[in-house]
């Protein structure tokens, strides 16, 4: 990442030391100790006190400044929304703690660990290091298959509260002890219909497919089996229903994936 | 040396196949079958790729009985596939090209 | 350990020599390329020894049908082919095998250009190979940029895909869930009767150059997905609005200003251009890489490798490499670029096995010649 993005952060943030921890597409991610209005010693309800997350989300150069200043803002208001419902209804993200919204900054809590490799405890981080590091049995153990049954009842739970993520992959899946919680809600969105939900799974499919190829096969199962799960322990013959439904359209937009032709 | 190119046409449903000759007639390279579109002519558009004419040669003649043979083909495929297509929808479809164009519907896709 | 490439060269010779011929829409290609033994590297480069096509251009208005961009590849066929082989300076007795684009494309446009395939092929008795079109582009990408791994953004007339190499595969991160960016352009210009001559999108381009406010249309990004039917309804709803009986005036609300055709334009390529390049970023920032090769006809779009270059900028060492129309607009060296390394890894078809199929996915093809 360039010197003058973080230059733009700490203008914003005068005076908060803040260390990149990575660059995403269209945010940058840094950790910093200072909480924004409370000493570090009065904040009960997060569980890290030593370490916060900031989220900005720079200017993009290529794009014309009207449609910037309108995805920005958009994705900074739709986050931040999302993020407090979620915490309403009790689906592990991470906690608000402040945000502005016309110049893209959300302050929130540290969630997730290091890896032995140094990285952050990301789905996708976790996969690949047991695929580089361990023999090819780990990657499709019992935990990782306990994981990913989680990770399809997060989501299951998330569809059932008709909330839509819109950008399900396995970066933004962060594990904490072996629990997922959903991150980056910039895409996200609300709606009950099936159609929107079966899009959401395909995305997370297709992303697993290609950045976990090797046992794509395996995880996509689990994740599905864990997502048709929680729809029954949690609404019973209902939620049995919606599941249906959702897997149909699920169809549907896999045939259309395959199916679009290819012209010209 | 003379080349006569024949084809012959077999089915399930057909008693006896069916042969295609292309016959003494004036063989042109210029097949009924096989000219551009009206639409592109109607829009304003000119016919830049005929074929060259046939050369007054054993090749070319071939090439020129080929032609004819393809639009006798053609013709009986044609009505073949309607007649089917028919049976089946009730309705005659004209449309399909542009539909594949615009909306990524596939050619042997059947709806 | 690195592939053999070497196991079928000609024996007292140390370079192959192949055709191409590409067909899957309304460009006619035919192109020769001779490549060295050994891996192909900055020093030990692939050479062009012809590159020739000829398209088939509509009226304004009109799109191209299947039936007549066959006709048009049917007639000019062999006239390319030989300007192909005379301008390389090869006969058929020099080559290796002969490369055809086996799909994605239109069934009919190429069903007519394997016929000539095949028929070269027996004619000199040489072995074929049918290309994936989208693998072709990004080959021809990699061995003109010298790009080494990068991930490709692949935009075309049919195609719209964010692909990355992983493990012998071109895997697709992210693409259209409806129309191709290129469809989408053309079909644009066909409701502002634009002329297809020399291609929709170019003409598009040089309005939208024109073009100075910025109309809203809606902006449907999904993860790396993205959708582009509902933009092209809304942007030809006020085109018809405009243009149409109605004769209805827009105007810009800062300016008051009327809105334009070129304005729409403008907008239509400033909206989908950030959603291509969101798209690939997202797909950068998701295997951690640098580099982006832009392929495909929409590619040579001058705006779109400028947003490409300003968001390459904000990242670490990044990298943006892109071709010139010769190499980005299809044609047929990339195929045979592509084929000939299939060939070295002992991949062929056998006749039989020549049929070609509108529905090729980049990522079915087995990609033997790379194991990194």
């Amino acid at each position: 990442m360039t010197d003058y993005l973080v230059g733009q952060v700490q203008k914003h943030l005068p005076h908060i030391p803040v260390e990149v921890v990575s660059q995403g597409a269209e945010a940058l991610v840094f950790k910093t100790s200072v909480h924004p209005y409370l000493p570090n010693s009065i904040s009960p309800y997060l569980d890290n006190h030593d370490e916060y997350i900031i989220k900005f989300r720079p200017p993009k150069p290529y794009r014309h400044p009207k449609i910037d200043a309108s995805i920005t803002k958009n994705r900074t208001v739709g986050e931040v929304k999302f993020m407090s419902k979620l915490a309403r209804i009790g689906i592990r993200a991470p906690s608000l703690i402040s945000a502005d919204f016309n110049n893209g900054i959300i302050w929130m809590e540290c969630l997730g660990q290091t890896l032995p490799n140094g990285e952050v405890s990301s789905f996708k981080n976790w996969l690949w290091y047991l695929e580089r590091n361990e023999i090819p049995d780990k990657c499709v153990s019992d935990e990782v298959r306990v994981v990913c049954i989680k990770v399809g009842a997060l989501i299951g739970r998330l569809h059932l509260n008709n909330m839509v993520h819109g950008d399900l992959t396995s970066s933004n899946i962060l594990l904490e002890n072996f629990e997922p919680a959903l991150i980056d809600f910039g895409l996200s969105s609300y709606s009950g219909l099936a159609e929107d939900k079966a899009v959401d799974l395909y995305v997370m499919e297709r992303a697993i497919l290609s950045t976990h190829s090797v046992f794509s096969d395996k995880y996509n199962a689990w994740l599905l089996e864990g997502y048709e799960q929680i729809h029954e322990t949690e609404f019973g013959k209902q939620g049995k229903k919606k599941h249906l439904e959702t897997i149909r359209k699920l169809e549907d937009v896999r045939l259309r994936g395959r199916k679009r032709s290819m012209l010209g | 040396m003379s080349l006569i190119p024949t084809a012959v046409y077999s089915a399930a449903d057909l008693e006896q196949p069916h042969e295609f000759h292309p016959g003494d007639g004036d063989h042109t390279t210029d097949g009924q079958t096989t000219q551009i579109s009206e639409v592109v002519i109607k829009a304003g558009g000119e016919d830049r790729d005929k074929p060259s004419e046939a050369r007054d040669t054993p090749l070319g003649h071939l090439r020129a009985q080929l032609t004819t043979l393809q639009d006798q083909i053609n013709v009986f495929l044609t009505e073949r596939m309607k007649s089917e297509k028919s049976a089946i929808t009730g309705k005659e479809e004209d449309d399909i090209e542009r539909r594949i164009l615009d909306d990524g519907v596939d050619e042997d896709e059947e709806d | 350990m690195t592939v053999d490439l070497d196991k079928y060269v000609k024996p007292g010779r140390d370079y192959y020599i192949a055709l191409g011929l590409e067909g899957s829409a309304n460009k006619l290609g035919v192109g020769i390329i001779r490549q060295p033994v050994g891996q192909l590297s900055q020093t030990n480069r692939a050479e062009v020894l012809s590159n020739v096509r000829d398209t088939y251009v509509t009226p304004p208005g009109e799109g191209f049908l299947p039936r007549d961009t066959a006709r048009h590849h049917r007639n000019w066929v062999v006239r390319i082919i030989k300007r192909a082989l005379s301008e390389a300076k090869v006969t058929g007795a020099d080559l290796d095998c002969i490369c055809f684009t086996q799909g994605p494309g239109m069934g009919a446009p190429l069903q007519s250009v394997v016929v000539a395939a095949r028929t070269l092929a027996q004619l000199w008795e040489l072995p074929l190979v049918g290309v994936n079109h989208c693998v072709g582009h990004i080959e021809m990408g990699r061995e003109i940029t010298g790009a080494d791994n990068p991930v490709v953004l692949y935009v075309s007339g049919g195609n719209t895909q964010v692909i990355a190499y992983s493990k012998q595969r071109y895997r697709i991160f992210g693409e259209t869930l409806d129309i191709a960016i290129g469809n989408c352009l053309d079909r644009f210009a066909r409701t502002l009767k634009i002329p297809n001559e020399p291609a929709p999108g170019y003409n598009i381009e040089q309005m939208a150059k024109k073009g100075k406010h910025l109309v809203n249309l809606p902006y449907t990004v999904k993860g790396m997905d993205l959708s582009m039917s509902g933009i092209l309804a809304h942007v030809d709803g006020l085109a018809k609005d405009m243009f149409g009986k109605q004769g209805k005036k827009l105007v810009d609300e800062e300016t008051g200003e009327l809105i334009t055709a070129e304005d729409l334009c403008f907008s239509l390529q400033e909206i989908l251009y950030s959603m291509l390049v969101e798209i690939t970023e997202r797909a950068l920032a998701h295997v951690n890489s640098n580099q982006v090769l832009i392929v495909g006809g929409v590619g040579s779009n001058e705006r779109l490798q400028e947003m490409m270059k300003l968001m390459i900028q904000d990242r670490k060492n990044g990298q943006i490499y892109a071709t010139d129309e010769r190499f980005c607009i299809d044609n047929g060296i990339m195929i045979a670029h592509a084929g000939l390394l299939s060939y070295r890894t002992g991949q062929t078809n056998d006749l039989w096995n020549t049929v070609c199929t509108q529905r090729f996915r980049t990522d079915e093809v087995f990609v033997k010649w790379r194991d990194d």
